[in-house]
């Protein structure tokens, strides 16, 4: 029976292999032995083809036979055999990259890359797990009302580095922009300040192209945090490769890419029409009258994107941070604050600036 | 007796008929230009004269082609005055306001001479008076820009002969106090705060960082912007004037050059 779960396992010691950031190839945990993609994906092209032959329904199956939970909750389960310990994984549908809890091997479902199902491209993590943990220390400064104990514990729940699946849409926008628009001068003509406002039809058409404006395609990740680690250097993007995955956790892409498009129609629209305007210089005012933006579809590509998400908990509420893990940006959700600071603070800053006043308009009554 | 009596009633028939014809033949209103037609430069000598009498004081327009020959409207006005003979009284102290436009220039002046015309036709006073006038000269009405003068000449002379010529509002030392208490109060507890609460509010938006992108500049390859068409099409042209208010805020009354006149001119 072949296996379902691909372990990358080192050619020499059969240890565990994992991909390292820090040089961009896979190395053995036991032995140290390092080993390009390229190298490891030939070595494990046909057991990941053997892997992929066993299909999702069964895997489904199995799940609802082994877990005594409801169907509908079993639907959205998947169960397999960890090829290293033979411990039994439960993952949930879109899970395409996870580790063993018994064994702590890494482990890839080839099956979730098979067909429409395979990403087109990849970026490595460049940053590493100590990286992202040192990331978030320094996150905390710079934001004085954030409580002392929030940042004081820094007491990391859960850190994971995770492939996020994405959408690339490629697109042209074409726009028409009319606005009426006035340039102004004045003037002293004896005692009289003279204004002189000229009245314009200003038009512009014109085409913007894009590339690879992403969304993320997952529905488990906040949308908001993932716009916000933007942008990604697709110099560095990579055709899709499976060694790519080991030592990281990722999920295939469960919010297709045409319920996606909408978000980058919208950027594209906003975009053009602020790209169009600003050709438009040398007036005094501009009042929209038509901003027509028509969008014209081009390719969509679907690639893995590298991100660290660290979660906190405080006061019984978890936090999340979400750190680009090729550049290293870091974002969170709304932090908690401290408002006996932000009073505080907020005296302070009146009280000084009361008494300036005081003397000041003092001064000059 | 009786012989007396109809020598008597025949003097005052014909002084009575005599009368109407030298009553006022005075030229308050003359239009060299040819701007007004001869019945409205008849309506507006007779407003003129009704107001000039009322107060005893020349009430006078002219409109010129030019002042040529001097080197500004003010010094042609005063040599109307000293040529035509105009104002009210005798000798120099002739008390007279008069409203002199020169068409070529377009230039204006208000010139008021005699102490009761000094009086009532403050600086502020003539100024007012000429942002009145122009509004209509500039829209080439000059009909009534020349009654409003004559009728704002009927209120200034009224008002000052109650005793409060259109000035410029003195300084009012506890207004001002006031006013700067008000704004002390304000600012110290009012703007402070206010300022203090808009510095705390951009140091907490530094505790959320994520939010939905709406742009993508970032996706725009390199020559990605094409314009394709660009118009800018002229439509058409408004003008708007304001009068400066020059040296309105001191002290008020009248500046009064060493022949007695006074003036306010410009261009309209």
């Amino acid at each position: 029976m072949p296996e379902q779960l691909t372990n990358y396992q080192c050619p020499n010691c059969k240890a565990p292999l994992h991909f390292d950031p820090s040089i961009q190839k896979l190395k053995c945990d036991s032995c140290g032995s390092e080993f390009t993609i390229e190298e490891i994906t030939a070595a494990f092209a046909e057991k990941n083809q053997e892997a992929v032959s066993i299909d999702d329904a069964k895997a489904q199956a199995k799940a609802s036979e082994t877990l005594q939970w409801s169907e509908e909750e079993a639907k959205h389960l998947r169960a397999y055999n960890c090829p290293s310990c033979g411990a039994q994984l439960v993952t949930d549908e879109t899970t395409a990259a996870t580790s063993c809890p018994y064994c702590g091997n890494p482990t890839v479902v080839p099956a979730q890359f098979s067909g429409s199902l395979k990403p087109d491209y990849l970026i490595p993590f460049k940053y590493e797990k100590e990286q992202a943990v040192d990331a978030l220390k320094g996150f905390y400064k710079g934001k004085p009302f954030l409580p002392s104990k929030f940042s004081a514990q820094n007491h990391i729940e859960e850190i994971k580095g995770l492939y996020v699946p994405f959408w690339l849409y490629d697109g042209t926008a074409n726009g028409n922009l009319q606005y009426h628009a006035t340039r102004v001068t004045s003037f002293s003509r004896g005692d009289d300040l003279v204004t002189v406002t000229e009245h314009y039809q200003v038009g512009r058409q014109g085409d913007v192209d894009f590339d690879n404006i992403p969304a993320d395609a997952s529905s488990t990740m906040p949308d908001e945090l993932m716009d916000a680690i933007e942008p990604f250097d697709y110099s560095e993007m990579k055709p899709f490769a499976l060694s790519y995955l080991p030592g990281f956790l990722a999920n295939r892409y469960d919010v297709d890419s045409n319920a996606d498009a909408s978000r980058a129609d919208t950027r594209m629209k906003n975009t053009t029409v602020d790209q169009l305007r600003s050709t438009i210089v040398g007036y005094a005012s501009l009042l929209p009258q038509v901003e027509n933006v028509s969008i014209e579809p081009g390719m969509v590509h679907y690639a893995f994107l590298p991100v660290w998400l660290l979660s906190t908990k405080y006061n019984g509420k978890n936090y999340l941070f979400a750190m680009n893990g090729q550049t290293g940006k870091m974002v969170s959700d709304d932090l908690p604050v401290d408002w006996v600071k932000f009073f505080v603070t907020f005296l302070l800053i009146a009280v000084i600036l009361g008494v300036i006043a005081w003397f000041v308009i003092g001064m000059m009554g | 007796m009786r012989k007396l009596r109809n020598l008597f009633l025949l003097f005052l028939l014909t002084f009575a008929l005599v009368l109407p014809i030298h009553a006022d033949n005075t030229e308050y209103v003359r239009d060299d230009y040819g701007e007004l037609s001869s019945s409205e430069v008849s309506e507006l000598n007779q407003l003129a004269a009704k107001v000039s009498k009322k107060y005893n004081v020349g009430v006078y327009i002219r409109v010129e082609s030019s002042s040529s020959g001097y080197s500004d409207i003010e010094k042609y006005a005063e040599a109307l005055y000293a040529n035509e003979t105009l104002g009210y009284g005798t000798g120099s102290s002739r008390e007279c306001v008069a409203l002199v436009i020169t068409m070529s220039d377009r230039h204006y002046d208000i010139m008021a001479h005699g102490d009761t015309c000094n009086t009532a036709f403050t600086d502020y006073g003539k100024e007012e008076l000429a942002d009145d006038v122009k509004y209509y000269l500039r829209e080439d009405d000059y009909y009534t820009g020349f009654k409003t003068f004559i009728e704002d000449c009927d209120t200034y002379l009224a008002s000052a002969a109650e005793g409060k010529p259109i000035d410029v509002a003195a300084a009012d030392p506890e207004a001002h106090a006031n006013m700067m208490r008000n704004i002390r109060y304000g600012v110290t507890f009012g703007g402070a705060p206010l300022i203090a609460l808009i510095v705390c509010l951009i140091i907490k938006a530094k505790n959320k960082t994520a939010g939905i992108q709406m742009e993508a500049n970032n996706y725009i390859p390199k020559g990605g912007v094409h314009l394709t068409g660009q118009q800018d099409i002229f439509l058409y042209r408004t003008e708007s004037v304001t009068h400066i208010n020059r040296d309105r805020g001191g002290g008020g009354g009248t500046s009064i050059n060493s022949g007695g006149f006074s003036h306010s001119s410009g261009s309209f």
